[in-house]
């Protein structure tokens, strides 16, 4: 009995032994909470990504007999081959614009690393008139081409408020290929852009 | 009592997660339809149908003289030129250039053509090379302006227009038996 009873005398005391480790412990997480909210202020929002189409990309009005071709590029440079030119609408880039709501108004400084990708080839075959755009390039930084369904990593630096916005161009060569007639081209060219992480 | 310890290191786990400085963004992800424009436009360009003919005639030993042909294909004839035909034969062929413009419809353009050309002559006799001759005052005359001198052109519906050029063959005195034969060249560009 004398066994029995100093057992149960020493079990409660085990307990409470390894309950204190553990209200240590979450005491410990708690603390460490705190602290985090201290270090990095409470987030407003999740993060959150917009990217908006401003301008088009415009390779004006031009004719060639049977194949040419017509670059602009990111930097609003003009070029041409086998085409003879027309008065009209201007050329000149895309332009898009990027934003990066990091969700909370922290002020640090910091980077991101993106993505940047084309998901196909820009094409369209209007009569006898097709248009590709096999390649495109972009003044994003460190970056010279853009090829359909590669992505392309970015890293945009000095982001320094809770809105992180950057405004890119991206020019392209429309290969044109001719049998007959004319066409007006309109062709769709998604960009799709993805924050890889906040640096 | 053992379920404790381990909700206490997930705890922890979580708080440090939380307290991480190096915050991993989770992956976020826009898309913008943008687009790409382009007109491309049919070329436009010029056919000839038939040559300026000032037909034959006959010069003056004496007096200068001169042929013009209009638009139209109707010849004049002034000083000591004078057609080399009563009214048919060789003088059927009096004739203005004419050439056929295509292009995209609709769309106007512009003509390009000189205002004097000169004419180099071979002659019947011999073979030899003539005096050349002096062809002006060409006129450009265009279907889509009902024929009116003018320089700017529209295509009709079908992409076409047409072009008559009339000119001036000015036939100094005594100029010696000879064929003529000159280059009229025009260019026509979208507007």
């Amino acid at each position: 009995m004398l066994r029995v009873c100093h057992a149960f005398q020493i079990e409660p005391t085990r307990w409470t032994t390894a309950a204190l480790f553990a209200a240590a412990l979450f005491a410990a997480a708690l603390f460490a909470a705190a602290l985090a909210s201290t270090a990095v202020p409470a987030r407003a929002a999740p993060p959150s990504v917009s990217l908006t189409a401003d301008q088009t990309l415009r390779f004006g009005s031009f004719f060639t007999d049977t194949t040419g071709s017509r670059t602009v590029s990111a930097t609003g440079s003009v070029t041409g081959s086998a085409i003879v030119p027309l008065a009209g609408a201007a050329p000149g880039p895309a332009q898009f614009t990027f934003s990066y709501d990091r969700g909370n108004n922290a002020s640090v400084t910091y980077s991101l690393l993106i993505s940047v990708l084309v998901p196909s080839t820009a094409s369209q075959v209007s009569g006898g008139v097709s248009g590709t755009i096999a390649q495109f390039d972009t003044d994003l930084p460190g970056v010279s081409s853009l090829l359909p369904g590669q992505s392309t990593q970015v890293t945009l630096v000095g982001c320094q408020r809770r809105i992180c916005t950057r405004t890119f161009r991206v020019g392209g060569t429309l290969q044109v290929a001719r049998s007959t007639g004319g066409a007006d081209l309109a062709i769709p060219l998604p960009i799709v852009v993805t924050v890889l992480a906040e640096l | 009592m053992r379920d404790l310890v381990p909700a206490a290191y997930a705890a922890a786990l979580a708080a440090t997660l939380i307290a991480s400085p190096a915050l991993a963004a989770s992956v976020q992800s826009a898309t913008a339809q943008g687009q790409v424009a382009a007109v491309i436009v049919e070329p436009i360009m010029a056919v000839a149908l038939n040559d300026l003919d000032f037909g034959s005639l006959t010069s003056s030993s004496t007096t200068s003289g001169s042929i013009t042909v209009d638009s139209l294909g109707v010849a004049t004839y002034s000083g000591g030129a004078a057609p080399a035909c009563a009214g048919g034969g060789a003088c059927a062929g009096i004739a203005p250039a004419r050439f056929l413009v295509s292009g995209e419809a609709s769309r106007s353009y512009m003509v390009s053509a000189p205002t004097q050309i000169v004419a180099s002559g071979t002659l019947i006799a011999g073979g030899g090379s003539a005096r050349d001759l002096s062809i002006d005052e060409l006129s450009v005359h265009l279907d889509s302006h009902a024929g009116s001198i003018t320089s700017i052109g529209q295509l009709d519906e079908k992409g076409e227009d047409r072009i008559a050029i009339g000119g001036r063959l000015t036939v100094p005195a005594g100029t010696a038996p000879a064929h003529y034969r000159a280059t009229l060249t025009i260019m026509v560009t979208y507007s």
